[in-house]
């Protein structure tokens, strides 16, 4: 709010009553902060400024006192003129008695306290201002303006420090107007009520500030009680101090540094303390299990929390190994003796955990059908690390792993003899079939085979470890009982199933006596060992070991078969048959060998040269061959030495036998035969023997063809000098002058010994060579190439004999064509020969 | 905490493979096993076994895959298999009639051992890849198939990596753990045995799967 200056106010000429105008402020004046008073009339009155400053004749209105009486008028007329606008403003303002509170508005004064105006110099000159130009006010106000003056003038003259300390301690007293229990209307008082009021006001100020200055003096009583209690003390240690120095100065010379020394030993003695207690507690962390893991491994559960209890156990225990190395043994000798008892302990109750697990989860599977695992089951993953752990301890670990061997070996065991039961809900049983052993041991095997699988699926899923898996930490030195612990679970559990598949497979085995049937199991037997070892059965593992000895017992009855067979051959008669084809024994026993080695042939594969080697090829076919078989036709024909024609039936039967047996073995020869040198030698022997019959038979019959035409003298004569079969041109026959000496040479001998036979058997020899002499060979290729052969030697011989005789005695060319009266082409027309072969 | 411990239940179905030699029997279930294809062609000696744990509808099942050898001289095992299988998968090679004309005894075999109703008869025409050589159509398969009564019939390609999937899914769907209500499973295979009905379901499958694989 602005307010017309006094002297401004002066200056305006005099209003009427009518006049409603306000002059208006040529300059500011803030007096917010004075309080309307409540003892005010109604009607706005200035204080009598002028009367007050008369009566009290303030030295410091010293500019107005000269003029005082002059202007005395004219003050009364601006009183006049202040009061009359002071209305004015009044009911402007709309004052009523209502509206204006009789004690100051302390909103009013609050915003003005709250909003702190710093003292200007206008607001500050207004005392001076009033004290000059207003006479007619109160002594009273006078007073008190003039104490605010003073008071505001000493402050406005020092400096911004002292104004902003006096404010602060105005706000001060602001603040705690409440607790200090101002009364401000009796404070503000001006009269004498006031200024009691005030001075009452100073001293409880001084006496506050006293008090609490005695408080925080009060605060330091103890302090400074104890300090003269320490004092003493304090100053004794000084002295003492002091005279130690002094001693020490004094006696530096005559005694050495023993008590630095000692002090410093002590003091090394109290660091090393310390340290050993560090130490101590150190040891106890790491050689000790509190009270809490104590308990969880005494009576918690295993679980994860547990195995870090283990852990920490285990790692005190490797610790204590160090503690081995000092002197005294004994500190580590029992602490390892403690931590095994509790490891000892931990171990059992790991060890009953997995039992626990393993019985659980059979019986779970019975109830439920079959269970399963994902990697990331706690259970799981508890119970890998369970069997990790008690990999440590190699007795419990073995004794779980017996446990589950035994646990499942029963339930292999059981789902095997199941399946032979007759059980109508379910799939066919295993049977025994007369017909069909084979697949009686195959549905064996391959039951076998399924528990394998199912088996493998089973410790695959439980104990197989990831051991390079970061998630599990595996001791090292553990790991090579865990490496394969499947494989090696999966080996001892079907081991359950080996006396009962030996039994089954056995019962076959002993009865079969078909070396076809008995080689086709030995082929299943070494298949399913592969196929066995495949999947991680061990070769030396009973249940293989088994199939192995039922393998080698099938295959050992395959000679024996044939052993047999031979032996039985004693009891049949020698006698050979009348047409000299091979005995029926021989087809038989032939017969079953190329069964044998047919079913050899589909699968020539290396277990299969086990069964046909060289040494049954030899105890089979080689040595039967020639001790009974040759023996046996010998028997039959005793004479054959002497009687030639007992010598040619036994021929032409030993032919058909060879031939026989080299026919039937003759497909085997890329195959059977042709495993090595020694056993080719055996069909090769066959071959050879047949050969040399053959051509036994061969020469036989051309001695009988001689003999018979009457030629075989001169045969032999001519054979003697040079063979007939070298004579190549007409200068060869000179070779034979020499025979002109011999008398059987003689052409009436010659005619006398050939032409007559000749000309009797010729024209029939063909016919008594083919359908009777040969006629017993079986093989018609052998009975062809001796037939043909015989009589293509004849003929040659016949043409060479005559032409040579005709050369000897070339003056008797017509006897010599007389007594041998065929040409070269009748002769050859006669026995057959085709001409255009003979030539 | 005893149920829990001792896992999930989980059923296992043997599953045995049948064919001639060098159809790709091994090559099927390497394919299924490690999504590989090896060209080197290696007899199987005798027969082999593989295990396959399977997750499909919320469900588990083990897979035991049977593998038999194609070879002649290894024929009389092959019946001991088939003997306890819930699943015969006949395979045949498209490039190959012959051995698409010996389907007939393999079916016959399986159905000697193991009766009509007690096996998923599955009839599998592989290397479809080689349309250029082909010898026998899809017709010709999906006929053979409904007269033999095959429940599923697939042409795949082990080498292209097509279908395989596929038909592992529809044989483990035809499987008695994925039949809940009977009838539904009845109502799928009469559909696929009905010639007036078509199965959009499984031909929508069939054709992402190609799509994707190929």
């Amino acid at each position: 709010m602005d307010f017309l200056e006094y002297h401004a106010l002066a200056a305006l000429d005099a209003p009427n009553e009518t006049s409603q105008e306000l002059p208006e402020p040529s300059s500011t004046l803030n007096l917010s902060s004075f309080p309307t008073s409540g003892t005010e009339e109604d009607a706005f009155k200035l204080p009598d400024l002028i009367g007050g400053t008369s009566s009290n004749n303030n030295s410091n209105n010293n500019n107005n006192n000269n003029n005082i009486n002059n202007k005395d008028e004219e003050n009364r007329n601006l009183y006049d003129k202040m009061t009359h606008y002071a209305n004015l403003s009044m009911k402007k303002l709309n004052i009523d008695d209502a509206r204006v509170p009789t004690i100051p508005t302390i909103p009013t004064r609050e915003a003005s306290s709250s909003q702190f105006v710093e003292p200007t110099r206008a607001k500050l000159s207004l005392p001076d201002n009033l004290n000059n130009r207003n006479k007619p006010t109160d002594a009273t106000d006078v007073v008190l303006s003039k104490k605010l003056s003073k008071v505001l003038n000493d402050y406005s003259l020092s400096n911004y420090q002292s104004r902003s300390q006096l404010r602060k301690s105005l706000q001060s007293l602001e603040r705690n107007r409440d607790k200090l229990n101002i009364d401000e209307k009796r404070l503000i008082n001006p009269g004498y009520l006031g200024i009691l009021e005030r001075k009452s006001l100073r001293s409880d100020l001084e006496n506050e500030l006293l008090k609490d200055h005695l408080t925080v003096l009060e605060e330091f009583r103890p302090i400074v009680r104890r300090i003269n209690r320490w004092s003493n003390s304090v100053n004794n240690i000084k002295e003492t101090g002091q005279q130690l120095v002094e001693e020490t100065e004094a006696d530096q010379s005559n005694e050495d540094d023993s008590v630095t020394d000692r002090v410093n030993q002590l003091r090394a003695d109290a660091k090393s303390l310390e340290l050993k207690k560090q130490l101590l507690i150190a040891l106890r962390d790491q050689f000790t299990l509190n009270q809490l893991e104590d308990d969880i491994i005494a009576n918690g559960e295993v679980d994860l929390e547990f195995f870090k209890i283990v852990d920490k156990a285990l790692q005190i225990k490797e610790r204590a190994t160090y503690l081995l190395a000092l002197p005294s043994s004994r500190a580590g000798s029992s602490l390892i003796s403690q931590t095994n008892q509790t490891l000892s302990f931990v171990n059992k109750k790991v060890f009953n955990h997995l039992v626990d697990f393993l019985h659980n989860y059979e019986s779970n599977s019975q109830l439920l059908g079959e269970r399963s695992f994902d990697p990331d089951d706690k259970n799981f993953i508890l119970f890998q690390k369970s069997l990790i752990y008690l990999s440590n301890d190699l007795e419990h670990f073995n004794e779980f792993l017996k446990r589950v061997t035994s646990v499942r070996s029963k339930s292999v065991l059981d789902e095997f003899l199941s399946q032979f039961d007759f059980n109508p809900k379910d799939s066919k049983p295993i049977l025994l079939s007369a017909q069909d052993p084979l697949r009686y041991i195959g549905d064996v095997l391959a039951n076998i085979h399924s528990s394998i699988a199912n088996e493998a699926d089973f410790v695959k899923s439980l104990f197989k470890f990831q051991l390079d898996d970061s998630a599990i930490t595996v001791p090292q030195f553990n790991k090579e009982y865990l490496q394969g612990l499947d494989e090696k679970l999966l080996n001892e559990t079907v081991q359950s199933l080996a006396n009962s598949c030996r039994i089954r497979v056995e019962q076959i085995v002993n009865f079969e006596e078909d070396p076809v049937v008995n080689l086709e199991i030995a082929r299943l037997l070494n298949l399913y060992q592969l196929m066995f070892e495949r999947k991680g059965i061990r070769r030396n593992s009973a249940l293989i070991s088994n199939l192995h000895k039922l393998e080698c017992s099938a295959r050992g009855k395959i000679p024996e078969y044939y052993v047999k067979f031979l032996k039985e051959l004693a009891s049949l008669p020698v006698e050979p048959s009348d047409d000299l084809l091979p005995p029926d024994w021989l087809s038989e026993y032939i017969g079953k060998i190329v069964d044998l080695f047919e079913v050899y042939q589909q699968a020539n594969t290396e277990e299969s040269h086990k069964v046909i080697d060289l040494a049954f090829l030899q105890k089979v076919v080689e040595n039967p061959i020639k001790d009974i078989l040759i023996k046996r036709i010998q028997t039959a024909f005793p004479l054959a030495k002497k009687n030639e024609t007992s010598r040619f039936s036994s021929l032409t039967m030993q032919i058909n036998c060879f031939d026989l047996i080299k026919t039937r073995f003759q497909p085997f020869t890329t195959t059977v035969f042709a495993q090595d040198d020694q056993v080719s030698s055996i069909f090769q022997m066959i071959e050879n023997r047949l050969n040399s019959l053959v051509s036994q038979l061969l020469e036989l019959q051309q001695k009988l063809l001689f003999e018979n035409t009457g030629m075989g003298l001169y045969y032999n004569l001519f054979n003697m000098i040079f063979p007939v079969t070298s004579v190549q041109d007409e200068l060869d026959y000179d070779m034979y002058l020499s025979l002109c000496e011999n008398p059987l040479m003689d052409l009436s001998t010659i005619e006398k010994n050939v032409h007559e036979k000749l000309n009797t058997y010729i024209p029939q020899a063909l016919t008594d060579v083919q359908e009777n002499m040969l006629f017993k060979l079986a093989s018609p290729t052998i009975a062809d190439y001796i037939c043909e052969t015989c009589f293509s030697t004849l003929s040659l011989f016949y043409v060479t004999f005559r032409k040579v005789l005709m050369h000897l005695y070339p003056e008797q060319k017509e006897s010599v064509q007389r007594f041998l009266n065929f040409s070269e082409q009748e002769f050859n027309t006669l026995v057959g020969i085709d001409q255009g072969n003979s030539e | 905490m005893s149920s829990a411990r001792s896992g999930k239940s989980l059923t296992k179905y043997k599953i045995v493979f049948l064919g001639e030699q060098g159809v790709g029997k091994t090559s099927l279930i390497t394919r299924f096993m490690y999504d590989t294809f090896d060209d080197h062609y290696q007899a199987t000696i005798g027969i082999d076994f593989l295990s396959k744990t399977m997750y499909l509808d919320d469900k588990t099942i083990r897979l035991q895959l049977w593998d038999t050898a194609g070879q002649e001289r290894f024929r009389s095992l092959i019946p001991s298999y088939i003997r306890d299988s819930r699943v015969a998968i006949v395979v045949y090679d498209i490039t190959k009639r012959k051995s698409f004309e010996f389907i007939d005894k393999w079916i016959e075999d399986v159905k000697n051992e193991r009766g009509e109703e007690n096996v998923i008869l599955c009839i599998v025409g592989n290397k479809s890849d080689l349309s250029d050589e082909r010898q026998v159509s899809t017709e010709e398969g999906e006929t053979k198939a409904k007269v033999l009564g095959a429940k599923i019939f697939m042409e795949t390609s082990t080498k292209a990596g097509y279908n395989v999937k596929n038909l592992f899914k529809r044989i483990a769907k035809s499987l008695p753990e994925f039949q809940e209500s009977p009838n539904t499973g009845v109502k799928d295979d009469s559909n696929e045995n009905n010639a007036g009905v078509i199965d959009i379901t499984t031909n929508e499958e069939e054709q992402q799967a190609s799509s994707c694989q190929c």
